[in-house]
């Protein structure tokens, strides 16, 4: 019977180890661009590491994965990331610093570096994808407390 | 009774206060501060009737001349604006489009055709004198401007002549002689972003130094031409790279910003900027130490159309001379234009000095205003129209039986969602998308509208870009212009770039794109607007003679389908399909709408004027579901709904509509501006 009831306690234990890692990293978020030519799997890290919104007033990066949903070869050539708040009429006071490379085929990572919230309230983060005839926008609303 | 006491009883408690206060009464009134418009000068005339007043120099011997933009040259009395002669001729030719006049110091001037692609000379009375620097081969010659060339050297000013060339987008430098000198590119206006400006107009502010105006960037630049010389010898050492400049300027309504800068004059002190969509004319330094200083200003009050003497509207051009002949006495002058409102006034420039306290006064926005631009989209229950002063779109919502603004979309700047200058739109997918045309910025914009149309509720956030497309990814020339959007079901979305003229044809997805060239009429007239029937058939628009040319695409390329003439004094600005094999086309300089029927009869639409009914300079108009007609009336700041048979039904702005017609004196009451009806013939 103590036999049984110590596995069930290492199964309870370990079960809920499991259970914490997901909180640990937090999951990417997944948004399709507005002519749905393109998914765009986002995530927030903060000195490299994964972190849960909000982030007011904290530099932070956002770590991109992008993958076509026609031609699977097709792939960006130049992604710009930019964030703006509408009901303000402004955008950031920084520039992130943003970077491109070939994952997998038919998809791309991009992490945009320096990304600053300045102020509380809704910001719209916006994803210009270039695939090199057209530049189609992702976008997705913050809101910071 | 009562009433009276009370007051009674407060004046001599004041009266009372002030005894007992060592301050005297006098001393608590504030002094009025003397507001930046009232001291740049007082107004002296102006001068009506005119076409379209694009450009203007004075002589110092008293006369104002004036380039129409439709086609003449108008000389008029420094002292009254009285006509002193008019013509419309250069020798055997007949002028076109004049885009820019500049007088030579023997009072003879030089006038810059932008169609005919030359620059004729005549003298002060009026009189064609011979093609101005005949060997020198211009693509669109505009702005025109004479000055000293370089530092002076040996002592004697070198005159020189500065033209602005839109066709390739440079300055071109002449000799008084008529031989090119040099050219200067687009590489000597770096903007802060890296990219390049486009020069508008010039005007020559000192010896060898050449102010040019941006109008897309809002940026003034100076340039430094260098040892006069070497430039006029065309020294090898003397290139581009040698022009030195200095520039100031961004988007806005403060001194020392601009929104679209357009025509300059220097009067050896200062540079003056008609500030087009700002309503002003700047008068600011341009030395380095201090360059776009100066808080002076005429004109900023006039936000209203006909609006009265003094007030400034759509500036597009100004000369300032220090000392020119007005009737017995000598004096200053500045001459602004204002093809808006059809007329030049003249102002004198007196105040040289800024006081401390200066009240500064900006472009005054009276409530809700309805500044239209030239363009018009229509689709299932959505009308679009445009504001060119802040580069947004606004949404109409035509559910209830009458226009409701419901959305405004974009903004000025450079960034994807955002609009430079909105050439033209089409509305798409029952009117939940909108592509525009945005010229400043190179590219094509398609935006979405995320609530459904039935939704009558204003959301100022219903707009979202979907995506855009360069130019430069359209097989297009360097600086392209579309200047109109059509779409049909058979052929998609058809744009229409003037350069050529060549038609666009994209797919909904703005994907797939084929450009072709069109065999276009054997005159000066310029492609102006596009549209598409019912039945796959695209009329192109020329402008001046005007004609719609039919076309329709077989075997990959356009196929002409018929020409349709229209009459010889129209001025074609725009073109809409209407309903039963109409084509509506919009007579800016005639204030009306021309429906040429399908059994190849005409009538027209509308009459010069401000009541309902009537037009001011229209520039757009757009079919409605049931074949009712939407015009975009750009001069009298507002639109107007008329029924499928050509009647009147309603008017429509950002704020107000209404159904009972009103008489011109009505609707200048509702503008709130006593003194509005100066302009002769606004109020028929």
């Amino acid at each position: 019977m103590k036999l049984i009831l110590c596995v069930i306690v290492l199964l309870v234990a370990h079960a809920s180890h499991d259970a914490a890692s997901p909180r640990d990293e937090p999951r990417w978020n997944e948004v399709a661009s507005n002519d749905g030519s393109w998914i765009v799997r986002w995530r927030l890290l903060v000195e490299g590491k994964p972190a849960e919104l909000p982030l007011a007033r904290k530099r932070f990066t956002i770590e991109l994965q992008i993958e076509s949903t026609g031609d699977p070869q097709e792939t960006p050539t130049a992604v710009l990331v930019d964030a703006q708040m509408p009901e303000h009429l402004h955008g950031m006071n920084v520039a992130p610093i943003i970077a491109l490379t070939t994952g997998a085929v038919g998809s791309a990572l991009a992490t945009a570096e320096g990304m600053l919230f300045h102020m509380s309230g809704r910001w719209e983060v916006d994803v210009d994808i270039d695939d090199g005839t057209t530049v189609e926008r992702a976008q997705w609303n913050i809101t910071l407390p | 009774m009562r009433e009276y006491r009370t007051r009674l009883a407060r004046v001599m408690v004041v009266a009372l206060l002030c005894a007992l206060s060592s301050t005297p009464l006098a001393q608590q009134v504030p002094v009025a501060v003397p507001s930046s418009s009232e001291l740049a000068g007082p107004f002296l005339w102006q001068s009506a009737g005119l076409h379209e007043p694009v450009a203007v120099a004075i002589t110092q011997e008293g006369l104002v001349a004036v380039a129409d933009g439709c086609g003449e040259i108008v000389g008029l009395c420094a002292t009254d604006g009285s006509r002193l002669w008019k013509t419309s001729t250069a020798g055997t030719e007949t002028l076109v489009k004049p885009a820019g006049i500049a007088a030579l110091a023997d009072g003879s001037l030089l006038v810059a055709d932008a169609r005919r692609r030359c620059v004729d000379h005549f003298s002060s009375r009026g009189e064609w004198v011979s093609r101005f620097a005949p060997a020198v081969a211009f693509g669109q010659p505009t702005s025109i401007a004479v000055g000293s060339l370089g530092r002076a050297v040996s002592g004697a000013a070198t005159q020189c002549v500065a033209l602005v060339d839109e066709g390739c987008h440079e300055i071109i430098l002449i000799s008084a002689a008529g031989e090119e000198l040099r050219r200067i590119s687009r590489e000597s206006f770096p903007m802060k972003d890296g990219s390049r400006a486009l020069p508008s107009q010039v005007a020559f502010v000192g010896s060898g130094l050449l102010a040019v105006s941006a109008s897309e960037q809002h940026e003034i630049f100076i340039l430094d031409l260098g040892d006069a010389a070497a430039v006029a010898t065309g020294a090898p050492t003397v290139t581009a790279s040698a022009v030195s400049s200095l520039s100031w300027g961004g988007r806005g309504p403060f001194p020392g910003l601009f929104n679209h800068p357009m025509g300059l004059a220097g009067d050896g002190e200062w540079l003056w900027i008609a500030d087009q969509f700002n309503h002003r004319i700047a008068r600011q330094s341009h030395a380095a130490a201090t360059k776009g200083e100066g808080k002076l200003a005429y004109g900023q009050h006039a936000v209203f159309p006909r609006a009265g003497e003094g007030a400034v509207h759509y500036p597009v051009s100004i000369a300032v001379a220090r000392d020119v002949a007005r009737g017995a006495q000598r004096g200053a002058l500045a001459v602004v234009c204002e093809p808006f409102e059809r007329r030049v006034q003249a102002f004198e420039p007196r105040a040289t000095e800024e006081p401390a306290d200066l009240r500064l006064v900006l472009p005054k926005l009276e409530g809700v205003q309805s500044h239209f631009g030239g363009s018009a989209a229509r689709a299932g229950k959505r009308l679009f129209l445009h504001d060119p002063e802040s580069a947004t779109i606004v949404v109409f919502d035509l559910s209830r039986g009458q226009p409701i603004h419901v959305s405004t979309l974009s903004g000025a700047g450079v960034k994807p969602h955002e609009t430079g200058r909105i050439d033209a739109m089409v509305a798409l997918n029952e009117g939940r998308r909108l592509l525009i045309a945005d010229g400043a910025n190179q590219r094509l914009a398609l935006f979405e509208l995320t609530a459904p149309p039935a939704e009558v509720i204003f959301e100022p956030f219903m707009g979202k870009l979907v995506k855009t497309r360069s130019y430069a990814r359209l097989d297009l020339p360097r600086d392209a212009t579309i200047v109109s959007i059509a779409q049909s079901d058979a052929l998609g979305i058809v744009a229409l770039c003037c350069e050529g003229p060549r038609i666009v044809t994209l797919d909904r997805s703005l994907r797939i794109a084929t450009t072709l060239p069109i065999t276009a009429p054997d005159t000066t007239a310029s492609a102006v607007a596009i549209a598409c029937a019912d039945d796959a058939l695209v009329g192109v628009l020329f402008d001046k003679p005007a004609v719609i040319c039919l076309y329709r695409f077989a075997d990959n390329e356009w196929k002409p389908a018929g020409i349709i003439a229209l009459p010889a004094t129209v001025n074609a600005r725009n073109l809409a399909a209407g309903p039963a094999g109409q084509w509506w086309v919009v007579d800016a300089m005639n204030d009306s709408i021309v429906v040429c029927r399908a059994d190849g009869t005409t009538n027209t639409l509308g009459s010069s004027g401000v009541a309902d009914g009537m037009f001011w300079l229209p520039g757009a108009c757009a079919r409605g579901e049931g074949g009712e007609m939407y015009v975009v009336d750009t001069g009298n700041h507002r639109g107007q709904e008329f029924t499928a048979s050509g009647e009147w039904k309603l008017t429509f702005s950002l704020g107000r509509t209404y159904t009972r017609p009103r008489t011109a004196d009505e609707v200048l009451k509702i503008r709130k501006k006593p003194d509005a009806p100066a302009v002769k013939g606004a109020t028929q």
